[in-house]
């Protein structure tokens, strides 16, 4: 099929400006990889070709095994998470009512702070020596706890935060799916003698399956990225403790300037990443969510 | 009897269920509350042992953040104009790569949309390499132009994705009838089809100023003094050695309100807009 003119047009620079700012980046970095470069230079003459020497030492990085390991533990729970306070959210504020209008735009709010603002707000909130959420706990009796000092608590903390942030986006979406789904299901259902419980399980459950699997990999997706709340709250600590893999692949690349290690790690998480967003596309392509 | 205790019942599942609304709204505002009411506190009060709600307000903290050398206001500058420029030229590229995409009927155009979400998946600590090489070479560390090209790397796919979901809602007759009147492929995008995706324009134009005022990562990395955006600023004031909470506090809040604003002038569009218009609807 020949393309008009108009699409020719309309379509070639965009072309040529996303060749630049992302396929290029993406053969520069796997170059990159196979060789012991150090430097942020331009100029190639001390970068040799070290084969795959980078990608055999990475499988002998505990430090970034680790770091693979807080990115999927964060992102997973953090996902079981948001799922079960969206769900929450969405049939409470399903149904129409006095002020319910309101209280949607209410709940939407974490969402659409600066992720960095977010965790300013909650390394504030947690300190123990601002009258925080260690106030409150203090008020029915549990001592305070310095929640980003160790490193369970200080996972616990950020799940938390990244959750109050983006359980929003998936009440958002359950609602909407919520308010799609055909009354007449329900009507009939009820006739029928089947009580709320019943109800829930086998027709709102079902109904929802296909969007709500859409959400979690979306978000689990997403999650991944995670970088500014860990750099807000705990910059990686205690330790190495909450270090994601973003942050690692940072330290390596702008602290000690080990670009083409660096790279070889990016495209090792590239790998996670297609895993996760590959699923997520084929998912939604074969459940028609996709247009 | 039976109608008046099932009315009972009802009744008081109607207000459990506002109880428990009311409970939840607190506990997703009162952070939000206690923190802007930091940036109101002197940092005696902010530290004390009780915590109150009610106090004379102060606004050194804001006072400060534009008068003693941070500097803010240049930082916030800064981020309005890199936030207005990419999305202007994002704007200018992806609408209309979005309209050839919606109408073409080459074969490869499923594969260069699934690219085109693939990408927006990737986390952009995966491009900061090449692009930091880049930079040094062309004398863009640093610079605002720099951030604005950086920044169409997401805002250009963004756009893309979303206008391509709000021209396919079109109906392609409106054209055909167009052109068999004698109208040219520009004049029927311009004077036609785009006047009717303003909704998707207005919402798809926040989306991009919302994530252009939100970035961190890149002017983290690619910025130094000179082109620092607000977002890094306030973090950096955290990270000082003895932070000034109010001040942090304070800049967070004027980081925050333009994003409220726009963000809930298109509540409406925010669930197609923020799955970069992946869902069918």
């Amino acid at each position: 099929m020949k393309m008009r003119n108009i699409e020719k047009v309309f379509l070639f620079p965009t072309a040529i400006l996303l060749i630049i700012l992302i396929v290029l980046p993406f053969f520069f970095v796997f170059g990159t990889s196979f060789t012991d470069r150090n430097t942020f230079d331009f100029d190639r003459n001390s970068i040799d070709f070290v084969g795959n020497d980078n990608y055999s030492s990475i499988m002998t990085d505990s430090r970034f095994w680790n770091s693979m390991r807080v990115t999927l533990t964060i992102s997973l729970l953090t996902v079981c998470s948001q799922m079960f306070l969206g769900l929450f959210f969405a049939l409470l504020l399903w149904k129409e009512g006095k002020g319910i209008d309101f209280v949607r735009g209410i709940v939407l709010l974490p969402m659409v702070l600066p992720p960095v603002v977010v965790g300013l707000m909650w390394r504030m909130f947690l300190q123990p020596t601002l009258p925080g959420l260690n106030y409150i706990f203090g008020l029915v009796g549990i001592s305070t706890i310095d929640w980003l000092g160790s490193s369970i608590t200080a996972t616990i903390a950020i799940i938390m935060t990244v959750s109050w942030q983006w359980m929003p986006f998936v009440f958002l979406l359950l609602l909407a799916g919520l308010q799609s789904l055909p009354t007449s299901c329900f009507e009939s259902a009820k006739i029928d003698g089947a009580n709320k419980t019943q109800m829930f399980f086998r027709i709102t459950l079902p109904l929802m399956k296909r969007i709500m699997v859409f959400v979690l990999i979306y978000r689990f997706v997403e999650t991944l990225k995670i970088f500014p709340i860990i750099h807000t709250m705990t910059g990686g600590g205690p330790g190495i403790s909450t270090e994601p893999v973003s942050y690692y692949i940072w330290m390596q690349a702008f602290n000690s300037y080990r670009t083409g290690y660096a790279s070889a790690l990016v495209i090792i998480t590239l790998f996670v990443i297609i895993f996760a967003a590959g699923g997520f596309i084929l998912y939604g392509k074969k459940s028609g969510v996709f247009k | 009897m039976i109608i008046k205790s099932y009315h009972n019942q009802k009744k008081f599942f109607s207000a459990l269920r506002y109880l428990v609304i009311i409970l939840s709204v607190i506990i997703i505002v009162f952070p939000i509350i206690w923190f802007a009411l930091i940036s109101f506190k002197t940092q005696k009060e902010a530290f004390s042992d009780k915590l109150t709600l009610i106090f004379k307000p102060t606004f050194v903290h804001y006072k400060k953040l534009f008068t003693s050398n941070t500097a803010f206001g240049r930082y916030y500058f800064n981020s309005i104009t890199v936030s207005l420029f990419s999305t202007i030229f994002a704007l200018l590229f992806g609408v209309t790569a979005a309209y050839a995409l919606s109408r073409t009927k080459i074969k490869a155009k499923n594969n260069i949309l699934l690219s085109i979400l693939g990408a927006r998946m990737v986390p952009p600590i995966l491009f900061i390499i090449p692009y930091y090489v880049a930079f040094t070479r062309l004398g863009l560390i640093d610079t605002r132009l720099g951030l604005i090209i950086i920044y169409l790397q997401f805002n250009l796919t963004l756009v893309v994705w979303t206008m391509r979901a709000f021209f396919d809602d079109i109906p392609k007759d409106l054209e055909e009838a167009a052109i068999v009147d004698g109208a040219g492929d520009y004049t029927v995008f311009f004077k036609i089809v785009l006047p009717l995706t303003t909704p998707g324009v207005v919402s798809t134009t926040v989306l991009c100023l919302m994530m252009s005022w939100n970035e961190f990562v890149y002017p983290l990395l690619l910025t130094q003094l000179k082109a620092m955006t607000a977002p890094v600023a306030v973090v950096v004031f955290s990270s000082h050695e003895a932070a000034d909470w109010g001040m942090v506090s304070a800049g967070s809040i004027l980081l925050t309100l333009p994003v409220l604003f726009f963000v809930f002038m298109v509540k409406k569009y925010m669930a197609k807009g923020m799955l970069g218009g992946a869902l069918k609807g």
